[in-house]
Order: structure tokens, then C-alpha cells, then sequence
């Protein structure tokens, strides 16, 4: 039972990372690698200002103001220097890297002796939950609120036909690096809130990360029939929490934790292609009967 | 207003490949006009167009509108001034955004992009009073996404969208070309219902000589980056260029 309560706060966190990769990968149709330095961002920063004893929820919106940072480095270098979105992001990524080691001055930081949001009690998991549950909820409504103001639709209208946008006399450039920095915000609060919740802080917590948020969109996406926005953007919290489900019960089948990163990008690869692969399956059906 | 001074553009200059389009091309417009321009494939039709929309830099020359220099205005800011109808039905809406977030934006275009809801009540009668003048039923559509309409729906949404902010200049782009003769008549006739008693200039690119010569006040045939005819008035019904 702990496990599976453990499993889907661990969910609920990873979800909050496949929400600010939703806002680049599908609201803006830009495939951004910023996540995982975001995420890594905002688990050093957060990590640094608890165990110097700053109050955790100060620190983990401190650490989403400076994981925005990160997303308009990404929007300048796309934007300005016109370099193209996967490699905006890898640039930035790889330079957190290093501003990561440098924020922590130490490969990792262990928060065990800190006070962090969570309880690490053994029966305060469910409260854990409810928690980590609240806060999701509350950037899913915030969110959805924001995407239908003025500015939010603007942003939804630019990812989706930007010349429309241009000719409709929107400063496209603008909206493209407010949302790269919402979605950089988010993912290093998520890195926050991830490492408050792990009790230590890694340099490397991020890698491989941003498959995580792809597969958790997906999975989302397959689960959900409807077909709004405000639909498809929750269904990523459940996808997030499916997802982790899935890894806990591979591990506890007896998985090697070494190969878990492989199983990750086959399971991402597969559910990516899926939609395909039954389109051609349906297809050599249809051939094989005529 | 609308005036082009001695335009010049070439593209890939000093290239094997240099492609001459404009050599001090003079142009003018009054407001209310309405002028079809023809000419063949590589005229420089489209070129003009894109130099009035700030989609393509002049080598040379000026663009006015209304007394003002637009020539080397952002896109985006002259764009509060200029619709904008492309040949592809696609361009110019956004398919997974719903009708009436699609007119929201369209309407918007003047007013800042604050943190205020972008669809309320109000805005949202507006849409269905503009909508039913289409004739499409797209009044009672305001949640479906502009993907699932046709391509003569999403024309016509197309048009008013660029229209429905009442911008100076109307540039339309072989706008019929794609569609079928049905909806090339019905998006033909909301241009002239909205063209009509407006005092916006529209410019209309086609190669329909018989659409080129009902519609507007004016023709004007481009050829190797001239204007080799301007006509207006009963005139227009005789005339028969060779391309």
C-alpha cells in the first residue's frame, strides 16, 4: 500500500515536469530539451536554499522564477540567434549542467536533515499525497485559466499556425519566449519539488527526464477521449501517474534498474509510433481481405 | 491611402540565379478602391503583395499608408493596418483552435494581449452576428475546431478574420483558386459585401479574367515587374490581355 501511495505522489511530481513539457512540445509544437536542465535547475536551487534552512515553499517558487530564466535563454537563442528549437535546447541544457554543478558546488546535496515539505514519517505518505496532490491541482488551474486569457490564447494560437499569428499582428517572437519560459519555470518547480521529496539533490537528476514527461503525454493522451484543451492538459497527470505505475511494477517484477532507462525510451518510442503502427496494421488487413 | 514609390527588388542578387522582379515600380491606391491584379506566373504579383505585407524587404523604394512610411515596419505592427488572404485555405486559421477562438484573436488584433478572459458574453454575440452573414452555419459551430471545417468554411472564416478589425489595406491572394466553383462564388461574394461602401483599399491577385473584370473598381495587369495596363471603369469589360 505505501508503495503505491509513494508511486503516485512520485507520479503527481513527474506529472508537474510533463505539464511544462506540454506547453512546449504540444501547445507550442516546439521540441524542447530545456526540461531536463530546468528540472535540474530547480532541484539544485531549491536543494542549496533548504539546507541553508530558507522555508521550502519560498524556495521552491524562487526555483521556479530562476527555471524560467532558463526557458527565455532557450526562446533568446531560438528567437534572436535563429538557431533551430531542438538545438536552442540542447545549448541551454548542456550549459545548466555545469550552472547546476556551480549552484551546488558539489555533485549532490542531501536534505535529510533539512525541513522540507514532506514528512518522512513512516505513516504520513497519504498526507504526502493529498499534498502533492493540491499542488498539482492548483497549477492545472492556474494554468487552464491563463491559456484563456487574451495573452494564454495567443500563445495556443502562435504554437499552432504562427504566420496566422504574424498577419493577425501578434509579435510571435514574444509569445514563443513566454511560454518557453512558463514551461522552464514549471519544470524546474517540478525539479523542486522532486528533490524536497527524495531528500537529496543530484546533478544528474535530471537526464533522461524528458522521455519521462513524453511518455507521460502520450500515455495522457491515449487515456483521454476528449478532445479540449483543458482535457488533454489534466490527462498528462494521470499519464504521469500511469507511467510510474508501470515502472514500480516492472522493478518490483524483477527488472535490472540498470536497464530501466532502456525500457523507458522503448516504451516512449512505442507509444510515440503507436497511432501509426495501427494505421498500417489496419491498412495490411484491409489489403490482405481484398 | 496606399502608395508604393519606386520599388526595386531583386532576388538573389549577384547570383548565377538573379531573379529581377521590380525596376522602380510606382503604384497607386485611394481608399474604397477595389483592384484585381492579373499577370502571369512570375509577374511579381506576389512579391508586391508580400513588400506591402512586410513579409519581403524592398531593395529599394518606399511604402505609404495613409501618409505614413511602413517600408521597413515590422510584420507584426503593420499588420494592425493590413489583412491578410492566402491562396491555401490552411494558412490562414489556426485548425486546432475553435471558431470562436480563432475570430477571438482576429478580433483582439488591435487591443493588447493582457491577462483578460479572450472570450466573454459580449464578444461572443458579436462573433455569432458576424458568423451568420457567412451563410455557412458557422453561428451555431463557435466550439468546433477550424480542422473539421472545409476548405471553403475555413476561407470564408479566413476573410472575415482578416476583415473583422477593419484594417486599411484588404491583400488577397488568389484567394478562389483553391476552392471549389461553389465556394469560389460564395467567398467572391462575401469579398464584395464587405469590400462594398467600406473605405478600405483590397487588392485582389487572380488569373480569372471573368472574376478579374466583375469584381472592383479597378484592373491592373503586372508584367515583368510593370504596370502595363491600369484600367478603370466600363473600360474594364473589353479588355483581353495576352499573357
Amino acid at each position: 500500500m505505501n508503495i503505491l501511495i509513494s508511486t503516485i505522489t512520485q507520479g503527481l511530481i513527474y506529472a508537474i515536469l510533463g505539464i511544462g513539457v506540454y506547453i512546449t512540445f504540444r501547445i507550442l509544437n516546439f521540441a524542447d530539451m530545456t526540461a531536463e536542465g530546468s528540472l535540474g535547475l530547480g532541484g539544485s536551487v531549491c536543494a542549496v536554499l533548504v539546507s541553508n534552512a530558507v522555508n521550502p515553499v519560498t524556495s521552491i517558487i524562487l526555483a521556479g522564477f530562476i527555471g524560467s530564466a532558463s526557458g527565455l535563454v532557450t526562446g533568446v537563442l531560438h528567437t534572436k540567434f535563429k538557431i533551430q528549437p531542438i538545438l536552442s535546447g540542447i545549448l541551454t541544457m548542456i550549459a545548466l549542467y555545469s550552472i547546476n554543478l556551480k549552484i551546488m558546488g558539489k555533485p549532490n546535496i542531501s536534505l535529510i536533515e533539512s525541513e522540507t515539505i514532506f514528512s518522512s514519517k513512516e505513516g504520513d505518505q497519504l498526507i504526502n499525497l493529498i499534498l502533492m496532490a493540491i499542488i498539482c491541482l492548483i497549477i492545472l488551474v492556474l494554468l487552464i485559466l491563463f491559456f484563456k486569457t487574451r495573452l494564454g490564447l495567443s500563445i495556443r494560437a502562435t504554437g499552432d499556425n504562427e504566420e496566422m499569428m504574424r498577419a493577425l499582428g501578434t509579435n510571435t517572437n514574444s509569445k514563443k519566449q513566454l511560454a518557453l519560459s512558463i514551461s522552464g519555470g514549471i519544470c524546474a518547480i517540478s525539479g523542486a519539488l522532486l528533490s524536497l521529496n527524495q531528500g537529496y539533490s543530484d546533478v544528474n537528476m535530471g537526464t533522461g527526464t524528458i522521455v519521462i514527461a513524453l511518455s507521460s503525454i502520450v500515455i495522457g493522451e491515449a487515456l483521454t477521449c476528449k478532445n479540449s484543451f483543458q482535457a488533454k492538459l489534466v490527462s498528462v497527470v494521470f499519464g504521469s501517474i500511469a507511467y510510474r505505475l508501470i515502472i514500480t511494477l516492472v522493478l518490483n517484477l524483477g527488472m535490472n534498474p540498470q536497464d530501466l532507462k532502456l525500457f523507458t525510451a522503448a516504451v516512449a518510442a512505442i507509444l510515440l509510433g503507436l497511432p501509426n503502427i495501427r494505421k498500417t496494421i489496419k491498412r495490411s488487413v484491409i489489403n490482405a481481405k481484398s | 491611402m496606399l502608395k508604393v514609390e519606386n520599388l526595386y527588388k531583386t532576388f538573389a542578387k549577384n547570383k548565377p540565379d538573379e531573379k529581377n522582379i521590380f525596376n522602380g515600380l510606382n503604384f497607386c491606391a485611394k481608399a474604397g478602391e477595389f483592384i484585381t491584379i492579373i499577370g502571369g506566373n512570375g509577374a511579381g504579383k506576389s512579391t508586391l503583395m508580400n513588400i506591402i505585407s512586410g513579409q519581403t524587404l524592398p531593395d529599394k523604394g518606399k511604402i505609404y499608408v495613409d501618409g505614413s512610411d511602413i517600408t521597413y515596419t515590422p510584420q507584426h505592427r503593420r499588420a494592425k493596418a493590413i489583412g491578410r488572404v492566402f491562396q491555401d485555405p490552411l494558412k490562414g486559421t489556426a485548425p486546432a483552435l475553435t471558431v470562436e477562438e480563432n475570430l477571438a484573436m482576429a478580433m483582439l488584433k488591435n487591443s493588447p494581449k493582457s491577462l483578460k478572459f479572450a472570450i466573454g458574453q459580449k464578444i461572443s454575440d458579436q462573433m455569432k452576428q458576424k458568423l451568420s452573414c457567412l451563410n455557412l452555419g458557422l453561428q451555431d459551430r463557435l466550439k468546433s475546431k477550424v480542422g473539421l471545417l472545409s476548405g471553403g468554411q475555413r476561407q470564408a472564416l479566413t476573410l472575415l478574420m482578416a476583415t473583422i478589425a477593419e484594417p486599411k489595406v484588404l491583400l488577397l491572394d488568389e484567394p478562389t483558386s483553391a476552392l471549389d466553383p461553389k465556394s469560389q462564388d460564395n467567398i467572391l461574394e462575401l469579398i464584395e459585401k464587405i469590400s462594398n461602401n467600406s473605405t478600405m483599399i483590397t487588392l485582389m491577385i487572380t488569373h480569372n479574367m471573368e472574376h478579374a473584370t466583375r469584381l472592383g473598381t479597378r484592373t491592373i495587369m503586372i508584367n515583368s515587374g510593370k504596370i502595363q495596363m491600369d484600367i478603370s471603369g466600363s473600360q474594364r469589360k473589353n479588355i483581353r490581355p495576352n499573357f
